[in-house]
């Protein structure tokens, strides 16, 4: 209990640098967001009547705090190009991300058990070998590069599936369908390859512990041993792959979603920064980092209930 | 391994997001359409799909300042003037109107009976209305525009007089803009800041919701003074990758789409469903030299640059010919147009004459920023390549265009490129970026000779020694080379043939009053 | 010598190696391999499919894909070398020092930056901090290796945290030798395994993250060729020129996956806790 009360004081400060650091980071940028709200046509007057608006002539310390005591109230501002709040403009692109994230998810849990459970079972034959050489090269291809071969061929050459054209679901579920398959199978592919290696290790680990040989002593084969036993104690690990994979797509679509023209969450941050737009990224990243911070969290206390070994002293280390 | 994982793949999404659905209601509507073949989610309406190249940033065109934002006012909003298909003006909420014979009191008779989409009349009081906010109001981004404007009263209701201060040749042409947009003075009383959120204007299709940087929904306005518009719906939606947006056109995702990358013109040409129109739009593109320091702030350095530029093949390379090699800041459709626009190949000898006398013989180098787009780098890498014959280097510097205007604005620059977009008067596309210390005057240029012709070219109203005037602006400009002009952009459109009822206007924006989808 | 026997054994190792070691040649002896300048236009030959004369064809502004791609091999080399040696650079002593004196610097500030940096989104820190110092190759190249910094501080760290209770360091302290020749001369060279195979994973990483932000405009600055660029400029070709797409695509591949086999390869013999 000391543990997780340690760790959940641990992610108050976490955050709170988070905070800072976009803070400082995103004031660093050059350029500043009045002189790209008013574009070309800016006359000086209304370019310090925006920046005294905005709060631009206080200092940034001051800027900071004032900012920190909103969001301390649950308010993440109004965003300072779209005069919308940050809150509304996050959960607009929040489900599209959240599908994608999804959808890369099962496609890479899809891949990885059978494989990573053959290259187990099997391991030191040709489909080990196979597998786990597939599995580098799965982790080598740019997810980028391999959105843009399957947009060549997929909806370019043959036209079976469309490279853009999303749809909330609710809106279209087929067309939403359709065009969420080749931006899933893009990311998907390498997350498999992750996950995969992780699995192998993992049940690998498992089966030469202890109970597992006894297992097998028993007179179990070694193909029911894993299903049977040993799959359910390899999958700490995995959750946890599985917990950080998704903890980081979430704000790590960028690329994906601007090539497949997906309005996601990460495509907000990026088009928040070129436009200088500091109210939105401030409030953007913190909730992505948020979710990674509660995604470890969660992780760190699976792991000291399934795991007492682990004191609270090894919490931050390892 | 791959293509196995494809048919997988297929299913693993069907029940992902079918999962997502169960947790949200479930589906509400008719999962019948077969993707990628109807555009419509619900049957029955008649829906007509625009692609934009970027997010439309504002409805209120108070505070706007992007060419996507006019797109979207094209369906919102109605304009005290219009231009027509040939690039004239025309009256169009205001009825008939009169000048004094001065140039400085301009009369306006309204057209009657005509409300806002919130149910309000639109009338002089309106008008009014607009005006003193636009000139008044302290984020406005028209108060340039309007800045001759001296007072506008109301006559009767449907008549309103504007004074100006002095004579300004440009102002109707203005007023076809966004400053001759009228919004609901009711709208804007109710919602302050928040009107951009709940726009609300006279225009044949009315405000539904807009989604940042996804789309923007209007429906259609029933009683539209100008002729019940023939489709329910017009969506407004973003498509930054120009290949993904032809290919949403080419399947029927998409009705009509706002521009192309060039490679694609080949592939709309040769669909038999789909139209390309493509005309010389009003703006330039080309790079702003730094007047106030070296190597530009000397004039021979600066033509040999000028010079160097071998505008035809620069416009075949990079556009396919869809494009208009450019001299002046004018193009043709332009009342300012003359031969001097007209592009002359380099002639090595000339160039080496101008180096000399500028005091370079063997050559120089400048750093010249762009802008981090592909289209921009190609631009830049051209030039490299043209410059790099007469032994001029150019070293380029990506930037991403928040802080290319911020530079531009600094002066902080060699060389910079950076164009313009282009509107309907003259002046509109030279004053500010020429005369001495106007706001887009990046290049620090300052010539007593052009802020002269220029100011005298506002206030004539004889369109003939207008163009007198501008004729002489032309010629100082190409002996100067202040600013190198490289190439008039195209309007390119994309339509599907089941479109009918669209009207081509020289402003490339697309009037959706008319269309009908079959 | 019985290090490299046992290396010489794993087979994939030895391709990831052999993958790398190709592309230093292509780096080093580019004039030699590429048949054209790179950088070199020609406008009767633009959007030339592969041939005999053009291996990979043309781009756009007719040069020569091949090329483009020979001396890519230059730039994504140094890419992988530059922002890892950066990331090493800060990692590593901050990891070191965090590690050995303990106590609230190393609890509360370098713990703690490190969770905060690693709850960003990987690419968006880079490009935020691409975007802070300007586009270019050695901003990206900071960017990327203060990106990845936190990682080695973790793992420097980690290894400090299970030697410095070793016998014999305690020995070494309890006869008054120096921190600084304990942490340099004990310390450092026996926690040098785990950080020598985060630096050939991360190398692959780094490969993918220049490409990543040349991808996106941030990377190199025109005309200098690199496979991420050339891609960022493909995507405009997808329909016309897939080819453009392709080969750049390809190289990158297969160099990153010459150092995830390396760094695997070397996890296999170095890392005690992997098994074969």
């Amino acid at each position: 209990m000391m543990f997780v009360v340690r760790r959940l004081l641990l992610t108050i400060p976490i955050l709170l640098l988070v905070s800072i650091m976009t803070f400082s980071l995103i004031h660093m940028i050059p350029g500043d967001p009045a002189r790209v709200i008013l574009g070309q046509e800016a006359t000086p007057e209304a370019y310090q009547a925006l920046r005294t608006e905005l709060g631009l002539d206080q200092p940034i310390v001051v800027q900071y705090f004032s900012w920190l005591g909103k969001v301390l109230q649950g308010n993440l501002g109004i965003s300072i190009t779209d005069r919308v709040p940050v809150s509304t403009l996050i959960m607009q692109r929040l489900p599209a991300t959240i599908e994608l994230t999804i959808g890369t998810f099962l496609v890479a849990i899809l891949i990885a058990f059978p494989a990573g459970i053959l290259a187990a079972v099997r391991r030191g034959t040709w489909i080990d070998y196979t597998s786990t050489f597939a599995a580098l090269g799965g982790m080598s291809i740019p997810s980028f590069w391999l959105a843009m071969m399957l947009i060549i061929y997929f909806a370019v050459n043959h036209q079976w599936l469309p490279s853009s054209g999303y749809v909330p679901f609710l809106q279209n579920p087929t067309q939403n369908l359709l065009a969420m398959i080749l931006p899933c199978v893009a990311t998907g592919l390498r997350e498999s390859a992750v996950l995969m290696r992780m699995l192998r290790s993992s049940l690998l680990d498992v089966v030469s512990m202890d109970f597992v040989r006894t297992a097998k002593a028993k007179g179990l084969n070694e193909a029911r041993t894993i299903l049977g036993h040993a799959l359910r104690n390899a999958m700490v690990p995995v959750v946890t792959t599985s917990g950080l994979m998704i903890a980081g797509l979430l704000g790590g679509l960028v690329i994906t979603e601007s090539i497949f023209s997906i309005p996601g969450f990460g495509r907000l941050i990026v088009e928040s920064v070129f436009k200088r737009d500091y109210v939105t990224v401030q409030g953007a990243i913190l909730v992505s980092a948020t979710l990674v911070v509660i995604v470890n969290l969660a992780v760190d206390i699976l792991y000291a209930v399934i795991d007492p070994r682990i004191k609270a002293g090894k919490g931050a280390g390892e | 391994m791959f293509f196995k994982s494809m048919n997988k793949s297929l299913l693993i999404t069907l029940l992902g997001t079918a999962l997502l659905v169960t947790g949200c209601g479930g589906a509400n509507q008719g999962a019948s359409d077969k993707a990628g073949a109807t555009s419509s989610a619900t049957a029955g309406k008649k829906v007509i799909n625009i692609g934009l190249k970027a997010d439309p940033p504002s409805m209120d065109p108070n505070i706007s300042t992007s060419l996507y934002d006019r797109q979207v006012y094209a369906s919102l909003y109605d304009k005290l003037f219009d231009i027509d298909a040939n690039g004239k003006i025309v009256p169009m909420l205001v009825n008939s109107y009169e000048i004094t014979p001065d140039g400085k009191t301009y009369t306006f008779k309204l057209k009657e009976g005509i409300k806002f989409h919130d149910g309000t009349d639109f009338d002089a009081e309106a008008v009014k209305f607009n005006f003193e906010r636009n000139m008044t109001a302290p984020k406005s981004k028209r108060r340039g525009e309007l800045k001759t404007v001296d007072s506008v009263t109301v006559v009767d209701k449907n008549t309103v007089k504007i004074q100006l201060k002095e004579p300004f040749a440009p102002f109707l042409s203005i007023l076809t803009d966004r400053s001759g947009i009228m919004v609901s003075p009711a709208a804007v009383k109710k919602y302050g800041d928040d009107y951009l959120n709940h726009p609300s204007g006279t225009g044949p299709f009315s405000f539904v919701e807009q989604v940042k940087g996804d789309h923007v929904t209007l429906k259609r306005n029933d009683n539209y003074w100008n002729g019940k518009p023939k489709v329910d719906e017009v969506i407004y939606k973003v498509f930054t990758n120009g290949t993904a947006k032809v290919q949403n056109l080419r399947s029927g995702m998409l009705d009509i789409i706002d521009d192309m990358p060039v490679k694609e013109i080949p592939a709309i040409k040769a669909d038999a469903n789909l139209q390309l129109i493509a005309e010389p739009g009003m703006g330039f593109q080309g790079i702003y030299l730094n007047n106030s320091k070296p190597p530009f702030n000397n004039k021979y350095l600066r033509q040999a640059v000028d010079r160097a530029i071998d505008r035809e093949a620069f416009v075949k390379v990079l556009f396919n010919g869809y494009a208009l090699p450019a001299h002046t800041a004018f193009s043709p459709g332009n009342m300012a147009y003359s031969d001097l626009d007209k592009a002359t190949k380099p002639n090595p000898g000339e160039i080496k004459d101008l180096l000399a006398k500028g005091g370079q013989p063997n050559g120089f180098s400048f750093k010249l920023y762009i802008s981090t787009s592909p289209e921009n780098e190609q631009f830049g890498v051209v030039l490299q390549n043209m410059l790099k014959q007469f032994n001029i280097n150019v070293q380029l510097e990506k930037m991403e265009y928040g802080q290319l205007l911020d530079i531009g604005d600094k002066g902080d620059f060699e060389a910079l490129q950076l164009g313009w977009s282009g509107r309907q008067d003259p002046d509109q596309n030279i004053y500010d970026f020429v005369v001495t210390d106007m706001p887009n005057n990046d290049g620090r240029i300052s010539n007593p000779k052009l802020d002269e012709l220029l100011l005298k070219a506002r206030v004539e109203l004889d369109e003939g020694k207008r163009k007198a005037i501008y004729d002489e602006v032309n010629k100082v400009m190409q002996d100067e080379a202040p600013y190198v002009y490289v190439y008039h952009q195209y309007n390119m459109l994309g339509l599907n043939k089941k479109i009918t009822g669209f009207n081509y206007v020289p402003d490339g924006l697309i009037r959706t009053a008319t269309l009908d989808k079959q | 010598m019985k290090t490299v026997k046992k290396f010489l054994r794993n087979g994939l190792g030895v391709i990831g190696a052999l993958i790398i070691l190709g592309l230093i040649v292509v780096a080093v002896f580019a004039n030699q391999i590429a048949p054209y300048d790179p950088n070199a236009q020609n406008y009767d030959q633009v959007l030339s499919a592969p041939s005999s004369e053009h291996l990979f064809g043309t781009d756009d502004l007719g040069r020569d894909i091949f090329s483009r791609v020979v001396f890519g091999a230059r730039i994504s080399i140094e890419a992988a070398l530059i922002s890892v040696g950066i990331a090493m650079l800060i990692g590593v002593p901050i990891g070191l020092l965090s590690g050995y004196y303990r106590g609230f610097w190393d609890e509360w500030i370098v713990m703690r930056s490190v969770d905060a940096m690693q709850a960003f989104p990987f690419l968006i820190l880079a490009l935020a901090i691409s975007a802070v110092l300007g586009a270019g190759f050695g901003n990206a190249m900071l960017a990327i290796g203060i990106g990845f910094a936190p990682a080695f501080i973790r793992i420097t760290r980690g290894q400090v945290l299970t030697l410095r209770n070793m016998e014999y360091i305690q020995a070494a302290r309890s006869v008054g030798v120096k921190d600084a020749r304990i942490l340099f001369r004990h310390i450092l060279p026996n926690a040098l395994n785990p950080i020598v195979i985060q630096a050939t994973l991360a190398m692959a990483s780094g490969i993918i993250a220049e490409a990543s932000l040349s991808y996106l405009g941030l990377g190199v600055q025109p005309p200098t060729p690199s496979w991420g660029s050339m891609l960022n400029q493909a995507q405009t070709l997808l329909s016309v020129a897939p080819y453009a797409t392709i080969y750049p695509g390809m190289a990158i591949f297969l160099v990153v996956l010459g150092f995830n086999l390396l760094g695997d390869g070397l996890q296999q013999i170095l890392d005690p806790r992997v098994r074969k």
